[in-house]
């Protein structure tokens, strides 16, 4: 009698007469090492008389599916030295479990899908895209269609709904809206000051930070931060609501999800962003001025009537694009979320997406706008 | 499993509370589960059935009481021992609960990758096995979990759950929203696990077939506790009013 033994686990002995081997220890998840247990069990067929050979189990062994599995593979092992192993004498629990294991059909996973080569990808992300803005478009579209016969009659907009969106996307936006635009304000005057400050012409700060504050940084910043609050939040609501099945129901309803949710948020935001765009102005103003007056020298009353005479161009070519910006915050968001099949997990790549597509809309939409506005000489 | 083991019940609770504030779901609750057995737990919606369930796969401790499970008392239990006995439990949650970022033998895979040592090719045999004993096809391994239906979902869960070869297996209400035939399908494969690999079942379940049809034992949890417990037939005929209601549903029908 010899023995193979791996101290923790699974144990495995050999008697030849008659051939046999004994089964010690946990033969499970745990215990076994399966590799180890085969090569012993191969040496140990080689050493036994012939003739099949006997698998016992001794007393306190245990076995479970794994365990079974590695004694298939260690028949499979025995098979191809031409051995025969004898399960007869194991338990009948033992034998349950083998045979158990012995109907499943499929050892081994099927090969994987292949994934996409490089080139394929290519192509598939290409016509994602393309199907994306079909569908984009195509939103555009149903909204437009909803959107026109109740500008018309104002009257049959959801004024509740709007109320609670405003609410949402306007007055608790306005602490971080003007926090930011206070600190871009700041920042654009240390700039300016710090050049203008060489020529002594220090009083051209007022006029720095009031253009660039009010054509560009106040819109723009503003768009950013609602894109990321609000647009995200529409996706997260209407791609939730469409996991939760609302949105069937609405339109099982005869609600057209679009007049109900859509068109709601839509007009909200088309209010909300022109006033938190000149909420934002009027703090981007100040931080510049709070750093001329104070880290520059410039006089307050300078300050302000420099500002005051740069005319109202200024302001009112900076708040032409907001409504520009909330469309396209809106559409994108509400887009996102209706675009949502299936899973939760959907909600939350619908949500990300959305504030990406937004954010990069409203820089691109704000450089046409900025041609555009220089080909008219405003 | 040795020869003292099979003695002790797979589960015991012992004067088992939960509250929650002035709410109190159970009191002085007691039950004891039989090893190899298919245990229904049953009850009305809010009688504390999920509660329960939670105290005993260890997600929650109760407010007081007693749980042992397998022999061993839960709450005097170390990190690591906890973990041991843990990973003698398996787990169906009502949902499936399958890890959406992977596919459905990842998710098998996943409690053996992380609690055993065994070489990637055997894990993934036994991963195939327990999906297959979980009567999943062999071809839906690849799938994520968003590409199965209600009752694949489920089968993979199970498969999930059996992965480490639990001696206890939760299930949480398995034939819910699956169709007559794959509920039936299910509660003979629920049998076949119990005959086959010894597995103690515990379900919670408002199955009246797999309750009449498919279990061992039926506890029944109203005023509290454990109201009754019995073979189903057994409870049918019990003179409390919580089990005639109960019971009367299927006599309407």
């Amino acid at each position: 009698m010899d023995e193979i033994t791996d101290s923790a686990g699974a144990r495995l002995r050999w008697t030849k007469e008659p051939p046999s081997l004994l089964l010690e220890g946990p033969w499970t998840a745990a215990g076994v090492k399966a590799d180890a247990l085969i090569e012993a069990a191969t040496r140990a067929l080689e050493v036994l008389p012939a003739g099949p050979v006997r698998l016992e189990a001794a007393p306190g062994a245990e076995l479970d599916t794994v365990g079974a599995l590695v004694l298939e593979h260690l028949a499979h092992a025995a098979e191809d030295h031409g051995r025969a192993l004898d399960f007869s004498a194991l338990p009948p629990a033992w034998r349950a479990t083998l045979s158990l294991i012995d109907r499943v059909a499929q050892r081994t996973p099927p090969p994987e899908p292949e994934p996409f080569s490089g080139f394929a990808y290519i192509g598939k992300v290409a016509i994602g895209l393309v199907h994306h803005y079909l569908d984009l478009v195509a939103f555009i579209g149903e909204v437009t269609a909803h959107l026109l016969p109740v500008l018309v009659r104002p009257w049959r907009i959801r004024w509740r709904e709007v109320i609670v969106e405003l609410e949402a996307a306007g007055v608790r936006a306005v602490p971080i809206v003007a926090l930011l635009s206070f600190l871009i304000g700041v920042v654009l005057a240390y700039q300016a000051g710090v050049t203008l400050d060489r020529f002594g012409a220090n009083v051209f700060i007022a006029d720095m930070i009031g253009i660039v504050v009010l054509r560009e940084m106040g819109p723009m910043i503003t768009a950013i931060v609602v894109a990321g609050r609000t647009g995200s939040s529409y996706a997260a609501q209407l791609g939730s609501m469409r996991v939760t099945q609302e949105i069937d129901a609405l339109r099982s309803l005869a609600l057209p999800p679009v007049e109900m949710l859509v068109i709601p948020r839509f007009v909200a935001l088309a209010i909300a962003l022109p006033l938190l765009t000149t909420l934002a102005n009027a703090a981007g103003l100040f931080g510049g001025m709070v750093v001329a007056t104070g880290g520059f020298g410039l006089d307050w009353t300078v300050g302000l009537q420099r500002l005051g005479r740069l005319g109202h161009a200024h302001y009112w070519v900076g708040l032409v694009k907001t409504p520009v910006f909330a469309t396209a915050i809106a559409l994108i968001g509400c887009q996102a979320g209706m675009s949502v099949r299936g899973s939760a997990l959907e909600v939350g790549r619908a949500t990300t997406s959305s504030v990406v597509q937004s954010i990069f809309w409203v820089i691109v939409l704000d450089a046409i706008f900025s041609i555009v506005f220089r080909r008219l000489g405003l | 499993m040795s020869e003292a083991s099979e003695e002790t019940p797979a589960i015991e609770v012992h004067g088992l509370c939960n509250r929650f504030g002035d709410h109190v779901v159970h009191e002085g609750l007691d039950l004891v589960v039989p090893r190899g057995k298919v245990v229904s737990l049953v009850g009305g919606s809010g009688s504390g059935k999920t509660v329960l369930l939670n105290n005993l796969i260890m997600l929650t401790r109760p407010a007081a009481g007693s749980i042992r499970l397998l022999g061993r008392d839960v709450a005097s239990l170390g990190r690591e021992e906890r973990i041991r006995l843990q990973l003698r439990l398996g787990v169906m949650f009502q949902q499936g609960a399958l890890f959406t970022s992977l596919t459905v033998l990842e998710n098998v895979m996943l409690p053996l990758t992380e609690h055993t040592r065994l070489p990637r090719q055997l894990r993934e045999e036994v991963a195939m096995l327990k999906i297959q004993l979980a009567g999943l096809d062999a071809d839906a391994v690849h799938r994520h979990p968003r590409e199965l239906s209600g009752g694949m979902t489920k089968r993979a869960a199970l498969a999930r759950a059996l992965a480490l070869d639990p001696e206890i297996l939760f299930l949480d209400e398995p034939t819910s929203g699956l169709d007559p035939v794959s509920a039936r399908a299910f509660d003979r494969l629920v049998l076949a696990l119990r005959d086959a690999l010894g597995v103690t079942i515990f379900q919670i379940t408002h199955d009246l077939d797999s309750i009449f049809g498919a279990s061992d034992l039926v506890v029944f949890l109203a005023r509290k506790k454990v109201l009754a417990a019995g073979t189903a037939e057994e409870l049918a005929q019990r003179p409390e009013p919580e089990l005639r209601a109960y019971f009367s549903a299927r006599a309407g029908r």
